[in-house]
Parts: structure tokens; C-alpha cells; sequence
């Protein structure tokens, strides 16, 4: 036991004392960081750059109604035509023109010209603008009432309420895309760790090889005690980086919101934002752009809202199963290779199950309780990730102590393997390696 | 007397006789020369001896004891392949290895204080040994194997990749180490460190033992009653002479004196040559030919080869 935890601490120390470790516990949590905060701050850019729309209305009374529109402010422009702004855009001052046609009443139709990419949300805000105005005009014509039109025109909005199948109220619509994100992170974050560690592991007994040291060592101890060493010593640097990517990722993300987005942080309370939609005059509220931005602002919510108990020790067992059954196919094989460069052809192989689930993400996300996202959770070499993406929509207790079970049944299989490999092929040099190389040594007693 | 004692060690790897039945027993205190071709078997027995490898059949012992797990922590091992972890600092190797073989770190560092003073490594401390060169390197690995101070060494060509003067060093510091009463066994295809160092020799060749027994035992077993003579006088009648009833094997004619080999045979003794020969002029000097742990090992592998 001794012996193990020397060689335990040797893993643990020189590869934690390693510029390639620092590096990668600040670059890692930069980079989770940026992910979530680039898009919102390019957002926040965008929010505070204000477009001029020009409105040139050739009906003289629709391009009145037109308010200004989130970051969109419009002038109704006169006396100018498209073709004169479009020889002189750049210096019109303007960053696209509505063109709003004399025969709109007949053709329906009006165009925004512009050299940039024209959000929907615009195109969208317009139209209803222009549609509502025009029923209203046509209303008015076929002698309806303005007050009658005022009284039918009802604005609808579609609530979702989601139960569980024991009847009780969730609060889904919120926190699906919470959930999908998390399912999403989890799941990448297990897959990355238990893929880099792995490999870790496999170039860290190549490395002992073609170094000739471990002739030196396996005089001192013995290769299953190296293996459990170095094993458990990655495995532990893994934890370490893990508990450092959170950690680190916390506080800059913390600290952007308290920089970069005070606003995003504190939003309007609900009832709050109920009342200002109710007083406004104009009763039809028309919020497009806001779906995006309430995405924006789950974002960060999903940051606070998460059971983060769980998903730790979820993610804290699932990685060591999962590395523990990785790390034990790739001591094995490490421990037949004499050299670095023979190890690519046999990571792909062995890491496909890991791609596999990755790739298969998206059907497991869409319908967590499904086949698929079951079968993937009952196999071993897929349970990790399938189980990480499926924590958060919740899963059975059977199903998780099945997959729990599998796993544990395959990690060991997989460090017998590994110190049988051990034993046979340390010290084995200048051997093309192929399977049947692998079932000979498994057969051998 | 012997102190370790393998017997009738076997071992096959994948339909091979790595190791045939070889028995070998080593005194206390003594170098102990393991000779043998390339791929004879020598490497498996030295990793059977450092339970690197188990046996599969045949026992050894070490003062009448059988070969245990906590053995390993009075062996130390020299291995062919020389190797170390590059990226780690040499003082801290050193210190992890030694506490693999058992030792604190206190008597480590004192231990590894004296023998950077012997083999006269300087600037080492806070070095990678990726950083060091080749020769010190060497050194490295040599400490790594006696700092733990083991009871039983075992040095596979210890002296390559030294130049004459560390290996000379090396040489020393093994002698030293001998006279403090450390087994050491030696296994190397430079006949003539074999010749300074050892006590008694085995040649191992195809995976058999096919020679064992004290180092000067063996040479005087390989005489084959030949002398050499070195003369001054009448040397053409005194070949003529002699060539009646003695074989020349060699012989070299200069000015003033000449020198010759020759065999007996039978029923004739050194001394009859030394009275035919004073009839014809002086004797300067008569030695018997002892052959050297060279032409032994050569003499006695190709005869194996060709028996085969």
C-alpha cells in the first residue's frame, strides 16, 4: 500500500507541478467563460448601437405609426427618393431606408433596403405594424367602428404548463433550455475529461516504456501496483483540474455579470413587467426580440438555478467510472507500445463509444427518457455522457443503478485487463502490436 | 559458503527457452561474471533474480532462504537499457526510487551526498536529468541502483557509454563496494573488466549453463600445455631440434632474440624444454600460456555452435 501511494504521489505531483496542467486550469475556464459571456457581450454591443431607418411613405400616413423599435430608431424622410439615398448611402446617415409603396393597399407589399444583414426581428416588427394598420384601415372602410375594432381586437398569448405523469405541476417551459444546456455541458465536460485523461494515462505508461525506466521500477514493485498508482494518481490531477475549471469558471462568469451586465443580472421582477405591458397605451403588446434576449438571461439564470449538488457528485462519479474504465483499456495497450507514435491508431478505436455518444447528443436532449438515451446509459462505454446528459431531465432510480451497476462491473473487468497487460508486456519491446496480440496475452495464464 | 543459489531455474516465453535448467550459485562478498552471447538468457535470469519475472520451475535462494517479495528492498539492478524520468529533477529520482526500494529520505540525501562526491557529480541538485549529459546520466542511474545501499547488485554493462576514465572510477567504486562486503554480480561482454573484477564466472549460451567455477580455476582448466619462450642463441638448429617432439604453435624471430609457443605432448614436461633449450643458447623468459576469458568465450561458443 505503501509503495502505491508513491507512486500515487509521483503522478499526482509531477503532473500537477507541470506548465501544460496551469495552462490548461486558467486557459479551460477562460474559454467556458468566454463561451457564455462573448455572445451576450457582442449582444450588449449590438443593443447599444442605434440604426437609422429611413421611412420614405408614399402613402403620407402608415410611416407615422412605425415607433421606434428596440435599437431601431426611424425618421420618415420627404422629398427623397430610394434610387437618390442608394447612389449616396454611405453618406445619407442612414443604415437601411423603408420603402413603403403608394399601391401598398393593393400589393401588400413593402421593402427595406440595405448594405447589412436585416434582423428579423425588424422585418417582423414592421410587418405587424404595416398589417395592423392596414386591417385597421380596411376595417374602417367597411364601416366598422374604430371602437368596435378597438373591443374584437384581442391579443392572445399561449401559456404552456407542463405535469409530471403523477399529475404535478413542473415549471418546464423555463427551464427546459436550463435543463438542455446543462444536459449539454455535462455532457461535453465528462466527455472531455474521461477522453483526455484517458489518453493521459496511455501516454504516461508509453512514456515510462520508452524511457526504459520501468525495468527500474519493476525491480522495486510490482506492474499492478504501478498501474494502480499511476492510475489513481491521473485520475485525482482530473478531479483537481475539474474542481479548478468550476471553480475558476465561477468567478469570472460572477464577475462579468457584476462588470459587463448589471442589467442582465438583476432583470425586472415579473409582475413588475406585467404592469408596464398592461398601462402601455398601444394594448397589443409586441415583444419579438425579447424570446432571444429571455434565452440570454436564462443563460446566466441557469448558473444559480442548477441542483448543483448533484450534478458535482453526479459528475464526480461518473467521471471515475468512466476514466477509471477508459484509463484501464488504455494502460493496457499503453503497456504493449514501445513508442508515442504507435499510439493513434488504437485512441480513435477505443474512444469511439465516447464520439458515439457525442454524436448522439442531440436524440438523447430531445427525448431523454427515449431508446436510445436508455440504451446509451445501460452501456458502459456510453453510460457517462448519456447518463451526464440525462441528469438533469431526471432519470428512474432503476435506470441509474442499473447503469451504475454496469459500470462498476466494467471498470473492473477493465483493470483486470489492464494488469494482465501489465504483467505480460512491460518489458516486451520491438513487437508489432495488433489484437490478436492482445487475446494471446489474455489467454496466456 | 554460497550465498545465492539458483537452481535449475527454467523459464519459456511463447514457445521459447528463454532459460534451460541453469543452476548457478554465487559466494558471499564476491563479482560474480554472467557471460553469454547476445540473447543466451543472461537478462532473463538477472529479471528472475530481481523477481521482475517468476520462473517456471526451479528455486532460488538467498542465505538459505527462498527468494521474497521483500527481497527486492537488498537488491539493486543495473538494467542494460538505462533509463530515468527526464522531466524530474535528479535529486528528487533519486529520492523516489530509494524510497521504492524502502529508504527515508533523510538517509537518502545523505547517501546520495557521498557518491556524488565519489563519481564527482557537480551542479546536479536542481537539474532535470533530461538536462545532464550522457556520461552523467550514466552516473545517475548508477547511484539510483546502490543508494539504498543493497546487499546484492547486479550491474548489466555497467561500464558502456563511460569514457576509460569514469569507467576506471567505476571500476574502483565497484571494488570498493565489494570489500564492503556487497555480492555483486556482473554481467557483461567486456572480457577484460571480467578479467579485472571477477571471482567466478558462469557462461550461459542458448538459454544453457554451459560453464561455471572460480575465474582463474576455469583459465588454468583451458591451459593446453603451451608455453612461451623467449631465447637468445641458436635458434634455427634449435627449432629443427625441437620440432621432432614438440608442436610450434607460433614463433617470432628478431635480432637478437627470438620467441616462440610451443605444446607438449605427451610424456614430456616443462622442464625437458627447458633443458633442450639451454644446449642451444639462454633462456630469457618461460611462461606457461594461460588463455584469456576472450579466447575461452569464443573458443568454448563456437564449439557449442557447431556441436549444434
Amino acid at each position: 500500500m505503501n509503495i502505491i501511494s508513491l507512486i500515487f504521489k509521483r503522478e499526482f505531483t509531477s503532473r500537477i507541478q507541470k506548465t501544460s496542467f496551469i495552462v490548461m486550469s486558467i486557459v479551460g475556464p477562460l474559454l467556458i467563460a468566454a463561451m457564455l459571456i462573448v455572445p451576450l457581450w457582442l449582444q450588449k454591443i449590438e443593443k447599444n448601437q442605434i440604426h437609422t431607418v429611413a421611412i420614405i411613405d408614399e402613402t403620407h400616413i402608415l410611416g407615422e405609426t412605425i415607433k421606434d423599435f428596440e435599437n431601431y430608431h426611424f425618421t420618415i424622410v420627404t422629398e427623397v427618393t430610394v434610387e437618390e439615398i442608394r447612389k449616396d448611402f454611405e453618406n445619407s446617415g442612414f443604415d437601411a431606408v423603408l420603402f413603403i409603396p403608394g399601391n401598398i393597399f393593393a400589393s401588400n407589399t413593402a421593402i427595406i433596403y440595405s448594405n447589412v444583414w436585416i434582423d428579423n426581428a425588424l422585418k417582423a416588427y414592421v410587418g405587424y405594424v404595416l398589417r395592423r394598420d392596414l386591417e385597421y384601415m380596411a376595417l374602417i372602410k367597411e364601416n366598422v367602428s374604430p371602437e368596435t375594432i378597438k373591443r374584437v381586437r384581442t391579443p392572445v398569448s399561449i401559456g404552456v404548463q407542463k405535469w409530471t405523469s403523477d399529475g404535478e405541476y413542473i415549471d418546464e417551459e423555463s427551464s427546459l433550455t436550463k435543463k438542455s444546456i446543462m444536459a449539454v455541458a455535462a455532457a461535453l465536460m465528462i466527455y472531455f475529461f474521461i477522453f483526455m485523461y484517458g489518453v493521459l494515462v496511455l501516454r504516461g505508461v508509453i512514456e515510462e516504456k520508452s524511457n526504459r525506466v520501468v525495468e527500474v521500477i519493476v525491480s522495486s514493485v510490482k506492474p499492478i501496483q504501478l498501474m494502480v498508482g499511476k492510475i489513481l494518481g491521473i485520475c485525482l490531477v482530473g478531479l483537481v483540474q475539474f474542481v479548478l475549471w468550476i471553480a475558476l469558471s465561477f468567478a469570472i462568469v460572477t464577475a462579468a455579470q457584476k462588470l459587463i451586465f448589471p442589467e442582465i443580472y438583476n432583470p425586472t421582477p415579473l409582475p413588475e413587467l406585467a404592469q408596464t405591458l398592461e398601462s402601455s397605451t398601444n394594448a397589443v403588446q409586441f415583444t419579438p426580440n425579447t424570446v432571444q434576449y429571455d434565452y440570454v438571461i436564462d443563460l446566466f439564470q441557469t448558473l444559480d438555478g442548477v441542483n448543483w449538488g448533484v450534478m458535482f457528485a453526479a459528475f464526480f462519479f461518473f467521471f471515475i467510472v468512466g476514466y477509471l474504465l477508459y484509463g484501464g483499456i488504455f494502460a493496457g495497450i499503453g503497456a504493449l507500445l514501445d513508442h508515442d507514435s504507435d499510439t493513434q491508431q488504437f485512441i480513435i478505436p477505443v474512444s469511439l463509444p465516447l464520439i458515439l455518444s457525442i454524436v448522439l447528443l442531440n436524440s438523447i436532449i430531445v427525448n431523454p427518457t427515449g431508446v436510445v438515451a436508455q440504451w446509451l446509459s445501460f452501456i458502459p462505454f456510453t453510460a457517462p455522457i448519456a447518463m451526464m446528459a440525462r441528469l438533469p431531465f431526471g432519470v428512474p432510480y432503476w435506470q441509474v443503478l442499473l447503469s451504475v451497476f454496469t459500470l462498476l462491473l466494467s471498470c473492473v473487468a477493465s483493470m483486470f485487463f489492464a494488469a494482465r497487460m501489465y504483467k505480460s508486456g512491460l518489458l516486451m519491446y520491438g513487437k508489432k502490436v495488433k489484437l490478436s496480440t492482445i487475446f494471446t496475452i489474455m489467454k496466456q495464464k | 559458503m554460497t550465498y545465492i543459489c539458483a537452481q535449475n531455474i527454467s523459464k519459456e516465453f511463447a514457445n521459447t527457452k528463454a532459460l534451460n535448467n541453469v543452476s548457478v550459485s554465487i559466494a558471499e562478498g564476491e563479482i560474480f561474471g554472467l557471460l553469454g552471447p547476445n540473447g543466451a538468457g543472461k537478462t532473463t535470469f538477472i529479471r528472475i533474480l530481481n523477481q521482475i519475472f517468476t520462473a517456471d520451475s526451479g528455486s532460488i535462494t538467498i542465505n538459505s532462504q527462498s527468494l521474497a517479495a521483500a527481497d527486492v528492498h537488498r537488491m539493486g539492478y543495473l538494467p542494460e537499457e538505462r533509463g530515468l524520468y527526464k522531466k524530474m529533477k535528479v535529486a528528487e529520482q533519486i529520492y523516489y526510487f530509494a524510497a521504492l526500494k524502502g529508504m527515508s529520505r533523510h538517509n537518502a540525501q545523505h547517501e546520495l551526498n557521498l557518491w556524488t562526491e565519489r563519481l564527482q557529480i557537480q551542479n546536479w541538485e536542481h537539474k532535470k536529468v533530461e538536462e545532464l549529459s550522457k556520461g552523467m546520466q550514466q552516473k545517475i542511474q548508477f547511484i539510483v541502483s546502490v543508494i539504498h545501499k543493497p546487499k546484492i547488485l547486479v550491474l548489466d554493462e555497467p561500464f558502456s557509454g563511460f569514457d576509460p576514465v569514469n569507467a576506471q572510477r567505476l571500476k574502483e567504486e565497484i571494488l570498493r563496494l565489494k570489500a564492503e562486503g556487497m555480492t555483486i554480480i556482473l554481467s557483461t561482454h567486456n572480457m577484460n573488466s571480467v578479467e579485472e573484477l571477477c571471482n567466478s564466472i558462469a557462461l550461459i549460451h542458448k538459454s544453457e549453463k554451459i560453464l561455471e567455477g572460480n575465474l582463474a580455476h576455469i583459465k588454468q582448466s583451458f591451459a593446453k600445455n603451451q608455453y612461451r619462450i623467449r631465447f637468445s642463441g641458436y635458434v634455427d638448429t634449435l627449432m629443427l631440434s625441437l620440432n621432432t617432439s614438440y608442436k610450434i604453435i607460433e614463433q617470432h624471430k628478431e635480432d637478437e632474440q627470438s620467441e616462440f609457443v610451443l605444446e607438449l605432448l605427451d610424456n614430456s614436461s616443462a622442464n625437458d624444454v627447458i633443458r633442450h633449450c639451454t644446449q642451444f643458447g639462454a633462456i630469457v623468459s618461460f611462461s606457461q600460456v594461460i588463455p584469456d576469458m576472450h579466447s575461452i568465450f569464443i573458443d568454448l561458443v563456437s564449439r557449442e555452435q557447431t556441436n549444434k
